[in-house]
């Protein structure tokens, strides 16, 4: 079945399309919401809401830009909803300084670069991963982002600092990255402040 | 690995890793989608028609016209109209049976005392006329016997009455036609006791289910060339092999209740049920599950991904009948008065599955997989409830622990298991006092 007549038969209310369109994107937005939720569990709760306001505001979509990227906002969205409504989220954004990482080689599975780098993401505190999330994969802006999680636009940036920060002293941790011997120093610095 | 980077680059390369990734959701994200999207839509529909259904009917009931025999016009017609009554000096008409003749020469009368007259059809207020008595009141009082006496000061020769006549009717009148005395009524507009009574009650409940093997199919001689996997499981109790809880449905009825006595009333109605229970299972990756069925060598073979053991992640698989019932039965009043009694209810219903999702399990108890077509559409339950009933002036209240058993298996009889439903509730019933 064509992405056309999928959506054609996704406006129809059709089973048989709409099953067809879950096959196609739901493992990649899954992965998504498994960077923002505690557990896989939480992810897939995320990924069945997501999908089902895709299907329900199937007919909002004007076709302009990728159907992928539309999905994905409303999955993104969908995720930090439900990280609001279950209040698991602001508790961790307002933590300025976030205890170290205590991280264990048995945490991280050892499989591919790519699972490996979600992991690193998701050993972060929830705040940090989402405003990292956020930013630096979803490619929203500061503003976006401060008013999706109603906190400052300085917030945000900071947060977004440390998170990065902290992700780095992680993968070099985990041999994922090398870094200079200086920049590892400041690093160090940042993360016992 | 790399050595030296930047912000950017750094950016760029959790980026790119995390759109990478892939991962495959179970097919229960799948299924909650899927029940969002359509399921839901039809049960509210039905639901909604339910609802309006009950609410019209308890809304007729509370708003229908007291069933109260009125005396039509037509029966008021046959006696006299008192008020219209008016003796015409020169004649008087022929009004036949009279106990008393009169005089077919012309009398007035100047008074009628108001007093003296019997209603004769609850009517009791008596006007004074002078004027001819009307044809119309002379034909209305020709089907019945009246006897008027006249208090005499009128002779054969003295045709007008000066003072005051005193008009005394005595009417007899069958008695299926009309009443007579003030009582009889004002009984006429009472509402009778009625015997009808309708009912609407909703009960919570929790299902639970008992399971049973086919004993004559597992032992038999048709396993004796089965796989070894199914003779292992015909030596094991089924209820040791699964694992399942009970879960919260409900009932939802109207009923008509009929009484006999003071004491005994029977009853019928109409039901809505929605029996639930879970049964603990473990996802795998999808085989086949083999259904052996009694009827000869035949099988069912169908995919699942539900092992009963052993996958890598374990679940409860909610399983669910809508069925709709008609209860027959009765209730018995033991002890108390209008106000407050107790009492015990029974019935036996008929019932028709509408939908369900049932998960049945394979013949070697190792999977579990749905097979619409071996559940049994029509089945039967019987119910009894113990109830404490209460008067609060215009409701009449019955609350009560219920329980209610299925007398025959969920599942067709070329299925090797056999499973009976219980659900254990609480019903609460609304009547309105009469």
């Amino acid at each position: 079945m064509i992405e056309e007549a999928i959506l054609k038969g996704c406006l129809n209310n059709d089973a048989n399309a709409q099953r067809e369109l879950y096959n196609k994107y739901s493992p990649k937005m899954l992965a998504v919401c498994y960077r923002f939720a505690h557990n896989r569990e939480d992810a897939e709760d995320m990924l069945q809401e997501g999908f089902i306001k895709v299907f329900l505001q199937m007919h909002t979509f004007e076709n302009r830009g990728a159907f992928e990227g539309w999905i994905r906002r409303i999955v993104v969205h969908t995720c930090i909803n439900i990280l609001k409504k279950n209040k698991k989220f602001n508790d961790s954004v307002d933590i300025i300084h976030a205890t170290g990482v205590q991280i264990r080689e048995e945490s991280v599975p050892a499989i591919i670069q790519a699972k490996q780098v979600v992991e690193c993401i998701r050993l972060l505190p929830i705040g940090y991963r989402t405003v990292l999330n956020l930013y630096a994969i979803e490619g929203y802006s500061h503003r976006e982002i401060s008013n999706m999680l109603d906190i400052e636009e300085s917030t945000s940036r900071s947060q977004y600092t440390r998170a990065r920060a902290m992700l780095e002293e992680i993968l070099v941790k985990k041999r994922i990255l090398q870094k200079p011997k200086q920049r590892i120093d400041w690093l160090v610095a940042v993360g016992q402040r | 690995m790399e050595n030296n980077f930047n912000n950017r680059d750094f950016e760029r390369f959790v980026k790119e890793n995390a759109d990478q990734y892939r991962m495959f959701p179970s097919e229960k994200v799948w299924k909650g989608i899927h029940s969002a999207l359509h399921t839901r839509r039809k049960w509210y529909g039905l639901g909604l028609v339910l609802l309006f259904l009950t609410a019209s009917t308890v809304t007729w009931v509370m708003f229908a016209p007291a069933d109260v025999k009125q005396i039509s016009s037509s029966k008021l017609l046959k006696t006299p109209n008192i008020e219209s009554i008016n003796v015409d000096q020169k004649t008087i008409p022929a009004v036949s049976p009279l106990q008393t003749s009169v005089k077919s020469n012309l009398f007035s009368l100047a008074d009628i005392d108001q007093q003296n007259l019997l209603p004769l059809n609850g009517i009791t207020n008596l006007t004074e006329h002078n004027n001819t008595i009307e044809n119309k009141a002379a034909d209305e009082i020709s089907n019945k016997s009246i006897s008027i006496n006249i208090t005499d000061q009128a002779t054969d020769n003295n045709l007008t009455y000066e003072d005051k006549i005193v008009l005394t009717a005595l009417a007899t009148e069958k008695r299926d036609n009309y009443p007579l005395s003030i009582e009889s009524i004002i009984n006429l507009f009472k509402a009778k006791n009625k015997r009808v009574s309708y009912q609407l009650y909703f009960t919570p409940t929790v299902s639970y289910r008992k399971l049973q093997e086919n004993k004559s199919y597992t032992q038999s001689t048709q396993l004796a060339n089965a796989p070894l996997r199914f003779s292992a499981a015909s030596s094991k109790d089924i209820n040791n092999v699964v694992t399942h809880k009970p879960a919260l449905g409900f009932e939802l009825g109207l009923s008509v209740g009929y009484k006999l006595s003071e004491n005994l009333k029977i009853k019928a109605g109409v039901q809505f049920n929605v029996s639930r229970y879970e049964i603990k299972t473990f996802t795998s990756g999808g085989e086949i599950a083999t259904i052996a069925l009694n009827r000869g060598n035949d099988s069912i073979n169908t995919w699942t991904n539900h092992r009963n053991f052993d996958g890598y992640k374990s679940d409860w698989l909610q399983n669910l009948y809508f069925s709709i019932s008609a209860p027959v039965g009765f209730e018995l009043k033991i002890a108390g008065d209008n106000k407050t009694h107790l009492g015990i209810s029974g019935t036996l219903q008929p019932t028709y599955i509408l939908s369900d999702k049932a998960y049945l399990i394979s013949s070697d108890y190792t999977n579990y997989a749905e097979v619409p077509s071996l559940i049994r559409r029509w089945n039967l339950n019987t119910s009894i409830e113990p109830y404490v009933g209460y008067s609060t002036g215009k409701l009449n209240w019955q609350i009560g622990p219920q329980v209610r058993y299925q007398l025959l298996s969920s599942f067709q009889k070329k299925y090797p298991v056999k499973e009976n439903l219980f659900d254990f509730g609480l019903r609460v019933g609304i009547m309105l006092n009469k």
